[in-house]
């Protein structure tokens, strides 16, 4: 595939979570009831990234400001002026995997059509027990160890690259994402 | 036995983990590997026992498991209780002497392959023993949790094993009879009706439920109580969403057209809506408050959704008595 014309999308307006932390510059994020975060020096901050041959701006982290989306029924405008194939995402959740729907409207020839599908994304620890990650998924980024609280807990963790199919032939308009906030999204990229 | 036998992992329809432990992995394996489906064990998990909003569970108090019931009653296989023996009598008696295998409860702090408990967590964890070579002092193992089957040291599992002593007050193991499965066709409608009357039992109590709710202020003190039982109420929905699954697909009891498009569909968002209840509540009790209009809110369309699954069930139900 591609991704000659990826598109990374300008997710900060959607930032409702703080995941990152950054103990030394006194910033701590909390992603649930059990202060879970993670290690910011480990992970890419405000760059452009290459998982799986796609571009993904992960956001920047070293600010107490907010750097993912916790899924709460969000509806991302999008608009796209030109047709993609995939959207890609780099996600986690916390406290279980989960499925739930995703839903895309589409600009098709003038005419509003709404979409549904179904996005998996895997629990952060999920290799801990398991050789795979449960809904196909791809490991995006690696990490030996995650913070609960101001606690190190040095269990390897990741973040997941999944990739949801697109209408070809259509113009992607609107994202609207599932309603359950222990789902974490980094960044999205149209392919 | 003294041959390592190939357990294969349980192959599930969902993509889901959640409802399935460790030991439950190691029995739905014991039975695929003798050729015999594992899907009736969920046959009938479902569940919602709702006494006050301070005290609901997915279970009545003092209910087992339906997993367990099944395996007895729909399977036959019955358990023999390993208490406080010691590890080479077992190996002896039950691997070598009956050519059978037996489930073991110890420390996983002594599991090496567990690469994050080993050393480092100590907890109950199962594995099956499968074969024992005395002559190599070694025995075969399988585990799901992580996935794991070779052949180990006597010593390694000797130590998980009494590791359980210090967990537990007592070595524990048992041995699970060679299973009979009875004929599908025959435990349908029967274990169709105990789900559908598990359904109708909680839906009475998720309307109690929404009704109680009505008469509270706030409700971010309940939210902790709710967490656990929450997530064995979804893991119901899950496994039993599996079972549908397999019914859908099973070749022989050709019930494609009789289960309903939608229920299957009604089923996975069921299950996403729970989630979304469970974790929900416990983002906004962080927040300090959780508005009562919150919870009803998500609740709304939960019952909405566990009535219509009712509704489905119900009607598969009416199909299969006109078929009879």
């Amino acid at each position: 595939m591609t991704t000659a014309h990826a598109c990374a999308l300008p997710l900060a307006p959607y930032f409702n979570g703080k995941a990152v932390s950054w103990p030394d510059l006194g910033i701590w994020g909390c992603m649930e009831h059990t202060f879970t975060s993670l290690p910011g020096p480990l992970l890419p901050n405000g760059e452009t990234i290459e998982c799986a041959g796609i571009p993904f701006h992960f956001p920047a982290t070293d600010t107490p400001a907010d750097d993912h989306i916790s899924c709460e029924g969000q509806t991302l405008d999008v608009r796209c002026d030109r047709p993609y194939r995939q959207l890609a995402l780099i996600g986690v959740t916390t406290w279980g995997d989960y499925e739930d729907n995703v839903f895309f409207t589409y600009d098709n020839g003038g005419q509003t059509v709404r979409a549904k599908t179904r996005l998996g994304l895997s629990d952060l620890c999920k290799l801990w027990d398991y050789k795979q990650l449960s809904f196909g998924e791809r490991i995006a980024l690696r990490l030996p160890y995650y913070w609960r609280g101001d606690k190190p807990l040095e269990f390897p963790v990741g973040l997941w690259l999944q990739t949801l199919d697109l209408d070809p032939g259509a113009l992607l308009q609107t994202i609207e994402l599932p309603d359950n906030p222990y789902m974490y999204i980094f960044a999205i990229t149209l392919v | 036995m003294t041959e390592d036998v190939l357990f294969a992992r349980p192959e599930l329809y969902t993509s889901g983990t959640h409802f399935i432990d460790c030991t439950e992995f190691l029995i739905c394996s014991s039975l695929t590997t003798r050729g015999l489906p594992f899907h009736w064990l969920f046959s009938d998990s479902w569940g919602f026992n709702y006494r006050s909003l301070s005290d609901f569970s997915a279970l009545a108090q003092g209910e087992p498991l339906p997993f367990w019931t099944n395996l007895e009653k729909l399977y036959g296989m019955r358990q023999t209780q390993h208490h406080g023996r010691k590890l080479k009598e077992l190996a002896e008696e039950v691997i070598l002497g009956r050519g059978s295998t037996v489930m073991l409860t110890g420390d996983i702090w002594h599991i090496p392959w567990s690469t994050i408990c080993h050393r480092q967590t100590h907890m109950n964890h199962d594995i099956l023993i499968t074969g024992y070579n005395p002559r190599a002092g070694e025995l075969y193992v399988v585990d799901f949790v992580p996935e794991y089957a070779g052949w180990v040291g006597f010593d390694v599992i000797e130590a998980f094993f009494s590791g359980g002593i210090e967990l537990n007050g007592s070595t524990y193991g048992f041995e699970l009879s060679a299973p009979q499965l009875q004929p599908e066709g025959e435990m349908l409608i029967r274990q169709l009706s105990s789900a559908h009357a598990r359904i109708q039992n909680g839906v009475v109590g998720l309307r109690r439920m929404q009704a109680d709710l009505g008469g509270q202020a706030d409700c971010t003190g309940l939210i902790d109580l709710w967490w656990n039982p929450l997530k064995q109420i979804v893991a119901f929905r899950e496994s039993f969403q599996e079972f549908l699954l397999f019914l859908y697909h099973h070749p022989e009891l050709r019930l494609r057209d009789a289960i309903r498009e939608n229920t299957l569909e009604t089923l996975e968002t069921l299950t996403s809506k729970w989630f979304s209840f469970r974790n929900n509540l416990k983002k906004l009790q962080m927040k300090g408050q959780v508005p009562v209009a919150q919870i009803s809110s998500r609740l709304a369309p939960i019952v909405e959704l566990e009535t219509r699954v009712l509704e489905d069930i119900g009607a598969l139900l009416a199909t299969l008595f006109q078929k009879e």
